[in-house]
């Protein structure tokens, strides 16, 4: 074994994580190299500093205060189950907002709401400035503005879907265990847009020279797949921070993974039939995994659905060859 | 705790939050009691000091609490994304002074800590400080296996070369 891939084993030796092939191969590294068994043993300082350090004592009055504070907040008129009265009053605070706004201007039309959504739209296309290709900007904000399901709409009716956009169904408790199928729920008309509760900037390290996203691409000359049985390379593709309120997204990434022949899982590798969500979450986690061959081909397809790589954190892993990914989409 | 909670601190999590999803104020209080520590231990490491431990371990049950009631989440899953969502938060709020490196091991492991990077210090926390296992780990984190191992890895290594000149073995 090369001292290279012993040093990436040295915390899983420590934790008796290795099979006794691989722990007696750390073994013989470490005898042979000095300096690889000085970082053992740093390894070994720090986690036994760490592992003193604890456990602390919460203060005495930590659970009644938490009580007392749930307590409070469900006394309160902007707290409480019902969520159709939270949207209403959301709603009505927007409103509110906008008309202000428009006094303020001197407007004469204060009424003119589409004027405020166009400001919106503008807003969100600033934050998604080179995240999608040049052409698909308009399509996805078509699908935003999709009414539901039998709902007419006047100005979209004449254009064209982007392939797999169809249904606005988001994933939610499965009804149907076991089944492939995705089961579509019906969801208030503004519930995409109601998902993006603090826009994230993308780095800066994935953008050209022009400002514009670029997906990033492994350099595998610099990370090493180790693959003693020689078996094809696999991706792990950990898609997460999804926008899940997002009516499309989970659909799309699945319909994806079945495209590139392999299916969406969660992160212990259980397929997702259904995705369970609550109205409070605005990201999931969904993972797939691609022969390495196909990633560049998956980041573009995913570019095209409009989203948009930011993050990427190459991870070796004795198996296969993980890559996280921060995956945005346009609510 | 109260008398009658006692018998109910035996139960497992999961019927715990069942019971707390359908209103049992007494089953969520056992499961406060029971994760207030290590979700405390996990702050206090993180940001350095008693009082804003405080201050975030009590925003992380309340958020907690809240999600237990809508989420089918495991319980030691969701206190653990509460208080590092809590601690990432408070951290960025307020630029964590960097501890000196003359005293005790207690300031130098701090010293150390703080120049783990997020992801490096939440995993490494969760496995050597609150005694998780990988698989807790990747759970929590919504991470892979295999992607919670590296960057335990990753983390260990770096503290490790962090604490090299700092520790008397």
């Amino acid at each position: 074994m090369h001292p290279f891939f012993a040093i990436n084993r040295l915390s899983a030796y420590l934790d008796g994580d290795l099979p006794r092939r691989e722990r007696l191969e750390v073994e013989r590294v470490l005898s042979r190299h000095p300096e690889l068994e000085a970082e053992l043993l740093n390894v070994q300082n720090a986690v036994r500093l760490v592992s003193q350090a604890g456990p602390a004592r919460a203060p005495r009055r930590l659970v009644p205060e938490v009580l007392q504070a749930l307590e409070e907040r469900q006394q309160s008129p902007f707290r409480g189950p019902d969520r159709v009265r939270n949207v209403l009053l959301g709603l009505g605070v927007t409103v509110s907002i906008a008309t202000g706004l428009a006094v303020w201007m001197g407007r004469d039309n204060v009424a003119d709401t589409p004027a405020v959504d166009a400001a919106a739209d503008a807003a969100m296309d600033d934050f998604l400035d080179g995240a999608t290709e040049p052409a698909q900007p308009d399509a996805v904000a078509e699908v935003e503005n999709d009414p539901p399901e039998g709902a007419a709409s006047d100005e979209d009716s004449g254009d064209a879907e982007p392939a797999g956009f169809g249904d606005a169904g988001l994933l939610a408790n499965d009804p149907n265990p076991g089944s492939d199928e995705l089961v579509p729920v019906e969801l208030p008309p503004d519930a995409g847009r109601m998902s993006i509760s603090e826009p994230r900037r993308l780095p800066d390290q994935n953008r050209n020279a022009a400002g514009e996203i670029e997906p990033f691409i492994p350099d595998w000359d610099k990370e090493p797949v180790h693959d003693e049985a020689g078996s094809s390379t696999l991706l792990q593709v950990a898609v997460y921070r999804v926008y899940a309120n997002n009516p499309n997204v989970l659909r799309e990434l699945h319909d994806l993974a079945q495209a590139n022949g392999t299916l969406l899982t969660d992160s212990m590798g259980k397929p997702i039939q259904i995705r369970s969500l609550s109205g409070s979450d605005d990201f999931a986690s969904a993972h797939l995994t691609l022969p390495a061959a196909n990633m560049e081909v998956f980041l573009s397809q995913l570019a095209r659905l409009g989203m948009a790589v930011a993050i990427s954190e190459p991870d070796s892993d004795a198996e296969r060859q993980s890559l996280l990914l921060e995956v945005m989409y346009k609510p | 705790m109260s008398a009658e909670l006692q018998p109910d601190a035996q139960l497992p999590d999961a019927e715990l939050a069942r019971r707390a999803r359908g209103g049992e104020t007494d089953a969520l209080e056992v499961l406060l009691r029971r994760y207030q520590d290590p979700a405390y231990g996990l702050c206090l490491r993180w940001l350095g000091d008693t009082r804003h431990a405080g201050d975030a371990v009590k925003d992380a049950l309340v958020s907690f609490s809240e999600q237990l009631r809508r989420s089918t989440t495991p319980p030691a899953v969701l206190v653990y994304q509460s208080a590092i969502a809590e601690c990432e938060e408070r951290a960025k709020a307020r630029k964590i002074e960097k501890a000196g490196l003359d005293e005790g091991d207690e300031t130098r492991l701090r010293a150390a800590l703080s120049e783990l990077d997020i992801n490096e210090l939440s995993v490494l926390l969760l496995r050597d400080l609150v005694g998780l296992d990988l698989d807790q780990i990747a759970e929590v984190l919504a991470l892979s296996r295999g992607s919670a191992r590296s960057r335990l890895q990753r983390a260990r290594l770096k503290i490790g070369r962090l604490l090299e000149t700092r520790i008397d073995v």
